[in-house]
């Protein structure tokens, strides 16, 4: 037998060899369990942002193994008459599928949304290009739609250059030194004005994504304090959630749940993923991690904070969660600190490169410790 | 090992001491201790403060290097070790070289062991736990090439083929089996007792690529009986190897058994943790990215924890990324291998893996 023979011949024992090896024994990352082919909507999904698109960046999140993107409308949409709102999206879309990417969601909102969340003139516009927007993402194939209702503030942090593990940076928050940068342009926002805010966007959009067949999934305020600076928060604890939810209920009226906001909150994560996953409520997971309590704390690695999203993962996966999630937040690490940029992507807090390289095999790595088929 | 830079046991994660905010740099939790396994890199011993701070951002507290021509002395060690505890990072192994003579069993063997006798002495005064070895004719480095894997990625293969016909190189000759089995046998008589005395423990790393023949020399430790032979040279703790995941299934041998082989006679030193895909054992094989190929690497972390292996775990060859490709942060050796980004991928897969082993 020549030689070639041999190995080809080998080769042919190896495959029949590598097939009857049982599941105990091989890989049970990405791949998926033993034998069979895990399908598509079996798996849950690990996506990342870039809020601009970027080709080495999108190539390199390949290479890592992702291949899920939460894509933003609002910058897309903002300067484009309604009418044209199919078309930007169709190119927005085309663009992803392009690079090998598949969209399964945007954030935040599909279009500028402050005025709803205040309750001020003009929202009713607001409106008409939310609904036309979310008629739009459902022609073309976009299924959800991660929004906030924090109003006036967005997002906060008290100091967005803090030193975390080794030095890297990170962000922290701390309320009274919140509090101490005094009132916003928007002034005092009551709890009042803020629930009849939320009720009117509730009423106007819910049946419009219904309709359009787009899932609404209500990401936390972060911090989930009562008031920031003077404006009211409402979206800070799981009964108020409830009682949101219960406005328009409808199945496409949902929840991002943001792991660690919601432990800020003092929830229970494991209780809540269990009873919103049953519920068919939870849209998406952001799964980043934090040591300390809601007035004050430090983001961190995923590794190196008090979550332990194995058992959340867990839980979520065992009550038949299998949706989209995203790493969040990460601390800047050095080098991009200094430059400033990695391929000319500008980084900034809590979005860096080198961090979701991190934050994605370290999610996977726990996702493949409980069997959790990813892709 | 590592006292400084482990947190004490008994705090639960959820209590982890925060810092004033913004103060003294958050340390971050982690669940190794002194008796768990420890994530660690191999750093050049000339690393600076930028280095250090590098691998301490992605949580590592633990890592291993080399030190120059034998003898070392006991000073050496201990500045060497010193500069890293400074930077928050505990030396855990150092990788020894430098004896031809006594690999080939030339005339001027014993004047290298006796220098290698020294150095273990040194290390064991210094409080330096592993030294670390390789012990082959030629290593067959010249069949790696790179392959492209996901999105271009870039994967180091082996082909055998290539490479089998290779002549021998005049300095190194031909040496058969019983030759290499003579010759170690010899060192480890010699340098065995020491380490005992010295309580330094020796991890001889497998012959990687596990390649029949290698430019006409054969590999004593490119088999797993080869592994097992030579810990029943000298029964010592002392007389150990480094347990390799990935060249164990390149060998087509059950990664999870040969450790527990090994873990239970207590002659893991040293552990390499990467995945691989095989397609001819020992000759035809792919090494990938730790989430892909035909190694449980769970299995293996747990098997791990569950010998109460207490030493390092290296993640050891990373994949190619594009930005390693650009950037010169760490410059990369095998061909389709990576740098740093790569290893920032491998730090926090094989994180994950250890956590869930110790915490499930």
């Amino acid at each position: 037998m020549s030689n070639l023979n041999r190995r080809e011949c080998m080769r042919g024992m190896l495959a029949a060899a590598a097939a009857a090896v049982p599941a105990s024994s091989r890989n049970v990352g990405g791949a998926g369990l033993g034998h069979a082919p895990v399908a598509e909507e079996d798996k849950i999904k690990i996506c990342l942002i870039w809020g601009n698109r970027n080709a080495h960046l999108e190539k390199l999140a390949e290479q890592i193994g992702v291949t899920h993107a939460i894509a933003n409308t609002d910058h897309v949409l903002r300067d484009v008459p309604r009418n044209q709102y199919p078309d930007a999206l169709a190119k927005l879309k085309a663009g992803y599928d392009a690079a090998g990417l598949k969209i399964a969601g945007i954030e935040s909102h599909p279009v500028p949304a402050q005025k709803i969340k205040l309750g001020l003139p003009g929202r009713d516009e607001e409106i008409e290009n939310y609904i036309a927007a979310l008629k739009a993402l459902g022609e073309v194939g976009i299924p959800m739609v991660c929004y906030e209702f924090c109003a006036g503030t967005g997002w906060y942090r008290s100091n967005m250059d803090t030193p975390g593990r080794g030095g890297c940076s990170t962000m922290s928050f701390d309320l009274q030194d919140a509090n101490h940068q005094g009132l916003t342009q928007y002034g005092r926002v009551s709890e009042e004005q803020m629930w009849s805010s939320m009720e009117y966007f509730q009423k106007a959009i819910i049946p419009a994504a219904e309709k359009a067949g787009v899932q609404m999934a209500l990401h936390p305020d972060d911090p989930p304090v009562a008031e920031l600076r003077g404006i009211a928060r409402i979206c800070n604890s799981a009964a108020n959630y409830r009682r949101i939810m219960n406005i328009v209920p409808s199945p496409i009226n949902g929840v991002t749940l943001e792991l660690s906001v919601f432990t800020l909150m003092g929830e229970d994560i494991k209780a809540l993923a269990k009873e919103w996953t049953r519920e068919r409520k939870i849209f998406f997971i952001h799964a980043r991690n934090l040591q300390g309590t809601r007035d004050h704390f430090i983001e961190t690695f995923q590794d190196d904070g008090k979550i332990d999203f194995g058992e959340v993962f867990q839980v979520l996966y065992e009550n038949g969660w299998r949706g989209p999630l995203r790493p969040d937040h990460d601390p800047i690490l050095d080098g991009e600190k200094e430059e400033g940029k990695l391929f000319d992507y500008p980084v900034h807090p809590g979005y860096g490169v080198l961090g979701k390289i991190f934050a994605a095999g370290y999610i996977k790595g726990i996702l493949a410790s409980r069997h959790i088929p990813y892709a | 090992m590592g006292a400084a830079t482990l947190a004490p046991a008994g705090v639960a994660r959820g209590a982890w001491p925060l810092p004033q905010i913004p103060g003294e740099p958050y340390e971050g939790w982690s669940p190794e201790r002194a008796d768990t396994p420890k994530l660690s890199m191999v750093v050049p011993p000339n690393s600076d403060t930028a280095a250090m701070r590098r691998w301490k951002q992605i949580g590592l507290n633990h890592v291993h290097s080399s030190l120059g021509p034998i003898p070392w002395t006991e000073e050496q060690i201990r500045t060497l070790m010193a500069a890293f505890r400074a930077g928050g990072l505990e030396v855990g192994n150092l990788m020894i070289g430098g004896f031809p003579n006594t690999i080939y069993g030339r005339p001027g063997r014993d004047e290298e062991i006796e220098k290698i006798q020294q150095s273990i002495r040194a290390a064991g005064r210094a409080g330096l736990p592993v030294i670390e070895y390789n012990f082959y004719a030629h290593r067959i480095v010249e069949g790696y090439y790179s392959k492209e894997g996901r999105a271009g990625a870039g994967m180091t293969a082996f082909d055998y083929e290539r490479v089998k016909n290779l002549p021998p190189l005049p300095n190194e000759g031909t040496h058969n089996l019983d030759e290499m089995w003579s010759n170690i046998t010899y060192f480890l008589k010699a340098v065995i007792p020491v380490a005992e005395e010295s309580n330094v423990r020796l991890a001889l790393h497998p012959n990687d690529p596990p390649a029949p023949l290698s430019r006409g020399s054969q590999q004593i430790m490119a088999t797993v009986d080869g592994w097992k032979h030579l810990i029943d040279i000298v029964p010592s703790k002392c007389n150990g190897i480094t347990f390799d995941c990935g060249v164990t299934r390149e060998m087509g041998q059950d990664p999870v058994e040969v450790c527990r082989y090994f873990g239970t006679r207590d002659r893991i030193n040293h552990v390499h943790f990467r995945n691989v895909q095989v397609q001819v054992p020992y000759e035809e094989y792919t090494e990938v990215f730790l989430d892909e190929g035909q190694v449980n690497m769970f299995a293996v972390m747990k098997e791990l924890v569950r010998q109460k292996y207490p030493r390092l775990i290296d993640p050891e060859h990373p994949r190619q990324l594009d930005v390693d490709r650009d950037l010169t942060v760490r410059p990369t050796f095998y061909p389709g291998g990576g740098g740093y980004v790569g290893f920032v991928y491998n730090v926090a897969y094989a994180r994950a893996m250890l956590q869930a082993a110790l915490t499930t």
